[in-house]
């Protein structure tokens, strides 16, 4: 990692920036975390440092529920590595872009990868057209979701009981809402948008019938198979 | 701390990290096939759309009726407000703003 150059600091900033929305729409989430892990016994500073070295609010979620119905260690760190499973798909996604960084860097900035931060980062780096993405865009982006992540699960953890209910305030469509405003822009052509209709049908009906994160994982494959069957037609009428 | 959990936290932080860090520098490594990579073109809008979704039109984990659904309507004010203004924070706003209102005036 070189000393960071101007261009590198702006980078930071607009990864800071452009996840903000989705930092917020985090915060409800790790408030409610805090909750259920303070009703579940856990003490403030397991709640916190779950947050801090884990970071992963769907696994984290589902481990402080597992351990409120008695579940041991083996079945929920089986549970948290099926829920996590996505994140393979999401950096094979985003290897291309960090393919000429050190692995240092890649060490770094896959403990930064979760949902909000991956979708921000290729987003970004698909529009710079670059090839290559700028680390510092990334770490600045991940660092947002988890500053918001801790604070949230130390302010749920310390004082659970007197928030009222945080998903009445409104901000909990404020992540769907910021995905979607990244979402449309890059529907760009009937194929693209025949690729997020087959993804939303199939993340939809999984995520009702499937419990756990497999509607993405299920809808990723769904869906890119769709767009290849589809560019591949396509090169098919246009060859003479 | 307790033992118990620390052992739990450390487990729990290993297998994600391992779930972060297995294919993001693969292509540093090898090739990558020019059919993989040209797949992974779509992998970015099908995970936003999967992440979209569901959250709007099953935001219970079940299916709601798409006219009584609010989620529904504050998704319909952000894209309209993207698409006209082009500005990605006032739809944010809008959407949430939009949500708040239709709270309270259907109870919901």
């Amino acid at each position: 990692m070189h000393t960071p150059t101007s261009y590198d600091r702006h980078q930071f900033r607009l990864g800071l920036v452009k996840t903000f929305p989705l930092a917020l729409g985090a915060v409800p989430f790790g408030l409610a975390y805090g909750v259920v892990a303070m009703r579940t016994g856990l003490t403030v500073a397991e709640t916190v440092v779950m947050s801090l070295v884990v970071f992963a609010g769907a696994s984290q979620f589902m481990a402080v529920v597992m351990i409120q119905s008695g579940a041991g260690i083996p079945l929920i760190v089986a549970s948290t590595f099926l829920v996590n499973l996505r994140h393979l798909v999401m950096g094979l996604s985003l290897s291309p872009y960090l393919s000429e960084l050190t692995s240092r860097w890649q060490r770094v900035l896959a403990f930064g990868m979760t949902d909000e931060s991956y979708v921000t980062s290729v987003t970004h780096y698909r529009e710079q057209n670059e090839g290559q993405g700028n680390p510092y865009f990334m770490l600045g982006s991940g660092g947002s979701i988890y500053a918001a992540w801790a604070v949230a699960s130390f302010l749920g953890a310390i004082a659970g009981h007197s928030i009222s209910d945080p998903f009445k305030w409104g901000v909990d469509v404020a992540m769907p809402a910021a995905f979607l405003t990244m979402l449309l822009p890059q529907i760009v052509s009937r194929r693209v948008a025949a690729v997020v209709i087959v993804a939303a049908l199939v993340a939809t009906a999984s995520y009702v019938l499937i419990p756990g994160k497999w509607y993405i994982i299920l809808a990723v494959v769904a869906a890119t198979a769709s767009g290849m069957v589809l560019e591949t037609r396509a090169e098919k009428v246009s060859q003479p | 701390m307790r033992p118990y959990y620390v052992l739990l936290i450390l487990l729990m932080a290993a297998v994600t990290y391992v779930s972060r860090v297995g294919l993001i520098g693969v292509a540093r490594q090898l090739e990558i096939h020019p059919l993989l990579r040209r797949s992974l073109e779509y992998v970015p809008v099908s995970i936003l759309a999967a992440l979209v979704f569901p959250a709007v039109f099953a935001p219970a984990g079940k299916i709601e009726m798409p006219f009584a659904n609010i989620y529904v309507w504050a998704s319909v004010v952000t894209g309209g407000v993207l698409l006209t203004t082009k500005r990605q924070w006032l739809a944010i706003v809008a959407g949430v703003a939009s949500l708040v209102v239709l709270r309270r005036v259907t109870g919901a």
